[in-house]
């Protein structure tokens, strides 16, 4: 045969081919050991040495496009094997899981105090009056008991009332300077309604050092709540009063919402109240052991910086636990 | 504290915007509550912090705002004429419980209705007006933010300061018996005639028909009265602020204003100079004027001049190198109470913040494992849940040590909650009666086993919604101890199984976890005593999943494997454990054996199933052939025949 035979000879034998089985035997009835291109070039040792060289390049011009054809129709063929689908049905996967609000923001929280340095800490959430009052210069009999209903248990211990008592444990326990981070749980009985719950949750913060200052305390709230709710954000500090830090201050960012301009979230005051921080009580610093060091403490309420980030407007959302309201985190 | 903007505005002297003042207050530590216009005059409803009793009362009050202003207003009490006709016994037995008790008598009342003008300024400030003689009293009371009491003069022979005996009873002002055993009280020579600082008697008490009275200003000892308002159940303005630590210089003057008062609104005439008992006098209180400390607490350079400037405007002294503290000022005792003082009057806002921490926290692994774990669980598809802390005791079944609430939020939840469950039960069950069809919880929180506990709680319920790809079913065992096992396989870790004995599990579909021999938690059927719904649980002590954190890695084993799959047929009751068991008694090539496929059904003998195992061989010092792993099958299937084990002819 000639080489122009065998191509279109091959060419006729791949007409209607749509598998890649019978595509390899054509292959290989071709191009294989044994096949008709091999048997072409067996044929160059008996014909003239002059026409050798053009009867070469012949024979090696239709393997060539022989072996081009095949590869192109491999690629055909394989293509046309896949089906076509409907692509608008849903994948196959698996139910939806979620995170709860609260512990988004206390991650997110305890996140940013510690790239400033802070190392998270757990408290206990039965405390004994020593560590949830006295500890904290807020002695027996003081008025200032008055603003914390408290939960006793029948063994004269009591549900902490606030996350502070981490700061006398981390104090006793480890030398300055200490940088602490601690998120948890506090109680008080309190109404439960739209704003108020027995039990709330808090993220205690707490830095003993020698030198530290006000502007200090006032300088790394304001650098969080711009981490937290964006550089924009102002941060105002007034005046407050807690038995365990002297001087006492109650932090304000600028509404999220209204961008300080006034609207229901704020009630139209422009900020919206976060917690409460302070200096560290010279007494209570003094009680420790601590006379040469200074320091300053916060608490932010984690489930106020919630509702504040996601718009959530009543705090009974967070533990009525409604699969919809949970399933949009 | 209620505050009417007109009478603040009288005081100080000085005209001032309402709208200014919303700003002033909370930037002095008075936070605004709420603000009523009421009669073209505006009340203020202010948040008095405990530790400020001057704010009790107008003056206070005014001192801090004109301070404020950069102004000096200190109230001036008027000058009465004394007469001293009559005069009081008084005795105090105990100096500590009353160390100034102070007197005035008044003749001549006439006990009528007030001037209108005090009328409204008691009502505003939310105190009902009664006549006259107790309306200057309270009057007083708001002003000097000092309690008075009046007493009628017929009644009282002379004063004793003493404890309440034993069985002794007074009823008071508002007709109730009340027992004062070793409470403070006011008496005359043979029965009490007020509890001290809480609330007068009856008996001794102001009527149309009284002619004399005696006024009281005194100090009691605050933590008397704040324990016996507390005993009594019975809270007053002036309870109040004697608990909060009266002033005790302030006696003589408003002794000489109400009786300046009573004088002029109800015809009274002053008939005696003003007794004073002073048992035990207050030493000056000073602070050393450390400027350079006062600097370094706020992180401010404030110059001493510009700090004795505010000082002074709030009433303190400076003499040399003292800051001497008025008597009205009982709160500040220390150079940073000083410091507070100077902060706020320059404000807070005029405080330079500084952020200089530079280092990096270091995440303790609880937060991040706490942290990872909650995201795997979501990625399992379940919905993380937060709930409250407080249980019902009959919900655990287990004798345990709990902590009981002495006063309960809800009398039926009054034990801390010793397991997850109890609160995934109830969110289950609330979103099942809300229609949702598929329930799959988890949270992670402290219980109280008594020791506090971190615990991981999973629930599933309800139906796996019919998808496409699957059918619509119940949950059942499976799917939770699937939800575990990918947990243990996630952190790398081996565990065991045995039979629950906790009693919230159902025994028959229940398991005990076991790592390392320890009993780590239970997961299974919740027992249908607890909840009718089919529901299954995992309750997990989640903190000694983390302290076997970590398996050591294992060297890789390069040689090929080779697979086997066979297909028994296992009589029913015999379980999968016990199969994988007997396979594995052949032979140390046998790396894995997993099973793939169970089926009943056509084909298969009533009474038997089909259970298909892969088994996994491998030499971790060369290949395994073909014939090697053939020849262990045969023993395997051999051994199989001694349990009724056999091959199933494909």
């Amino acid at each position: 045969m000639e080489p122009e035979e065998v191509l279109s000879s091959f060419i006729e034998d791949i007409k209607g081919i749509n598998d890649l089985d019978s595509l390899e035997k054509v292959r290989i009835k071709y191009l294989g050991k044994k096949g008709i291109i091999q048997s072409l070039f067996n044929q160059l040792k008996i014909i003239p040495p002059e026409q050798k060289p053009i009867f070469g390049k012949k024979v090696n011009d239709v393997k060539e496009e022989i072996t081009r054809r095949i590869e192109e129709l491999k690629g055909i063929i394989s293509v046309k094997k896949i089906e076509k689908i409907d692509k608008t049905i849903p994948g196959i996967k698996r139910k939806k899981g979620s995170i709860h609000p609260l512990s988004i923001i206390e991650n997110k929280i305890v996140k940013i105090f510690l790239g400033m340095g802070f190392s998270p800490v757990y408290g206990y959430e039965i405390e004994t009056d020593y560590y949830n009052f006295t500890a904290l210069n807020t002695p027996l009999e003081h008025p200032a008991r008055d603003l914390q209903d408290t939960f006793y248990l029948e063994d004269g211990r009591l549900l902490r009332t606030h996350t502070s008592p981490v700061q006398i444990r981390t104090m006793e326990r480890v030398k300055p300077p200490i940088r602490i981070i601690s998120p948890g749980r506090a109680f008080r009985v309190d109404a439960f309604d739209a704003s108020h719950s027995p039990v709330f949750h808090q993220v205690e913060g707490l830095y003993v050092d020698r030198d530290v200052t006000l502007g200090d305390l006032f300088g790394t709230l304001e650098k969080f709540m711009r981490e937290f709710f964006g550089p924009q954000t102002e941060a105002r500090f007034i005046p407050s009063y807690f038995p365990f830090t002297e001087p006492s201050a109650e932090m304000s960012a600028t509404c999220p919402f209204c961008k300080g301009s006034g609207c229901s979230v704020c009630k139209y005051t422009g900020w919206v109240e976060l917690g409460g921080c302070g200096m560290v009580h010279r007494k209570v610093l003094d009680n420790m052991g601590l006379n040469e060091w200074t320091g300053f403490a916060f608490g932010l309420g984690i489930d106020r910086l919630t509702m504040l980030y996601f718009g959530i407007d009543d705090i009974r959302l967070f533990f009525e636990n409604d699969l919809e309201f949970l399933e949009q985190f | 504290m209620k505050v009417s903007y007109e009478w603040l505005k009288e005081i100080l002297e000085k005209d001032l915007n309402p709208e200014e003042l919303l700003k002033i207050f909370p930037s002095l530590g008075m936070g605004v509550e709420s603000v009523e216009k009421k009669d073209g005059d505006y009340v203020y409803d202010l948040e008095i912090t405990p530790n400020r009793p001057d704010l009790l009362g107008m003056i206070g009050i005014v001192r801090e705002i004109s301070a404020y202003l950069g102004l000096r207003k200190e109230f001036e009490f008027p000058d009465i004429i004394y007469n001293d006709e009559a005069d009081l016994n008084i005795e105090i037995e105990d100096k500590n419980d009353c160390p100034r008790y102070g007197a005035i008598v008044i003749d001549n009342i006439k006990v009528m209705d007030s001037p209108d003008w005090m009328k409204e300024r008691i009502e505003k400030s939310g105190i009902r007006s009664l006549n006259n003689v107790v309306d200057i009293s309270n009057y007083v009371m708001l002003l000097t933010g000092h309690p008075v009491h009046i007493f009628d003069a017929e009644k009282i022979d002379k004063i004793v300061i003493r404890r309440g005996r034993k069985n002794e009873k007074i009823v008071t002002l508002d007709g109730v018996e009340r027992d004062v055993e070793d409470i403070l009280l006011i008496c005359n020579s043979s029965e009490p005639v007020a509890i001290a600082g809480i609330m007068g008697g009856e008996y001794s008490g102001v009527n149309t028909k009284t002619k004399r009275v005696i006024v009281e200003s005194a100090f009691f000892n605050p933590v008397l009265i704040r324990r016996g308002s507390k005993k009594l159940n019975l809270k007053t303005e002036a309870s109040y602020r004697f608990e909060r630590t009266a002033d005790i210089g302030i006696i003589p003057d408003v002794l000489k204003i109400t009786g300046k008062l009573l004088q002029d609104f109800s015809s009274g005439k002053v008939i005696s100079k003003i007794i004073d008992v002073y048992l035990q006098e207050r030493k000056e209180k000073f602070i050393i004027f450390d400027e350079k400390k006062i600097n370094k607490i706020l992180g401010t350079d404030y110059s001493k001049e510009e700090m004795k400037m505010k000082l002074e405007l709030l009433g303190f002294k400076i003499e040399g190198e003292k800051i001497i503290v008025p008597s009205s000022r009982r709160d500040v005792e220390i150079i940073e109470d000083i410091a507070e003082e100077i902060g706020v009057l320059t404000g807070y806002d005029n405080i330079k913040r500084r952020f200089s921490f530079i280092f990096s926290g270091v995440a303790k692994d609880e937060f991040e494992f706490v942290r990872e774990f909650k995201y795997l669980l979501k990625g399992l598809g379940l919905n993380e849940v937060i709930t409250l802390s407080f249980m019902e005791k009959n919900f655990e079944k287990r004798d345990l040590d709990f902590h009981y609430i002495k006063n309960p939020m809800w009398p039926e939840k009054n034990v801390m909650r010793t397991n997850l469950l109890y609160g995934l039960l109830n969110c289950a069950k609330t979103n099942l009666n809300r229609g949702y069809e598929t329930i799959s919880l988890f949270e992670i929180g402290n219980v109280f086993l008594p020791e506090q506990e971190l615990h991981l709680g999973i629930l599933l319920s309800g139906n796996l919604k019919r998808r496409w790809f699957e059918q619509e079913r119940r949950f059942n065992f499976y799917d939770v101890k699937g939800v575990f096992e990918n947990l243990i396989e996630n952190l790398n870790l081996e565990c065991e199984f045995k039979e629950t004995i906790n009693p919230l599990f159902h025994t028959e579909q229940g398991l005990d976890i076991y790592i390392n021999g320890e009993n780590i938690g239970t997961l299974g059927l919740i027992n249908q005593n607890i909840i009718e719904e089919d529901a299954f649980g995992i309750e997990l002590k989640l903190l000694k999943i983390l302290q076997e954190k970590g398996r050591k890695f294992k060297k890789i084993n390069r040689f090929p494997f080779l697979k086997r799959d066979i297909s028994l047929l296992v009589p029913d009751g015999l379980e999968n454990s016990h199969i994988i068991d007997i396979i594995l008694k052949e032979g140390r090539f046998i790396e894995k054996v997993e099973l793939i496929d169970i089926y009943k059904g056509k084909n298969i003998p009533e009474g038997f199933k089909s259970m298909t195992y892969r088994i996994i061989f491998r030499k971790d010092d060369g290949t395994m052939n073909s014939e090697e792993a053939d020849e262990i099958t045969k023993k395997i299937v051999h051994r199989l025949k001694d349990f009724n084990i056999r091959l199933r002819e494909m």
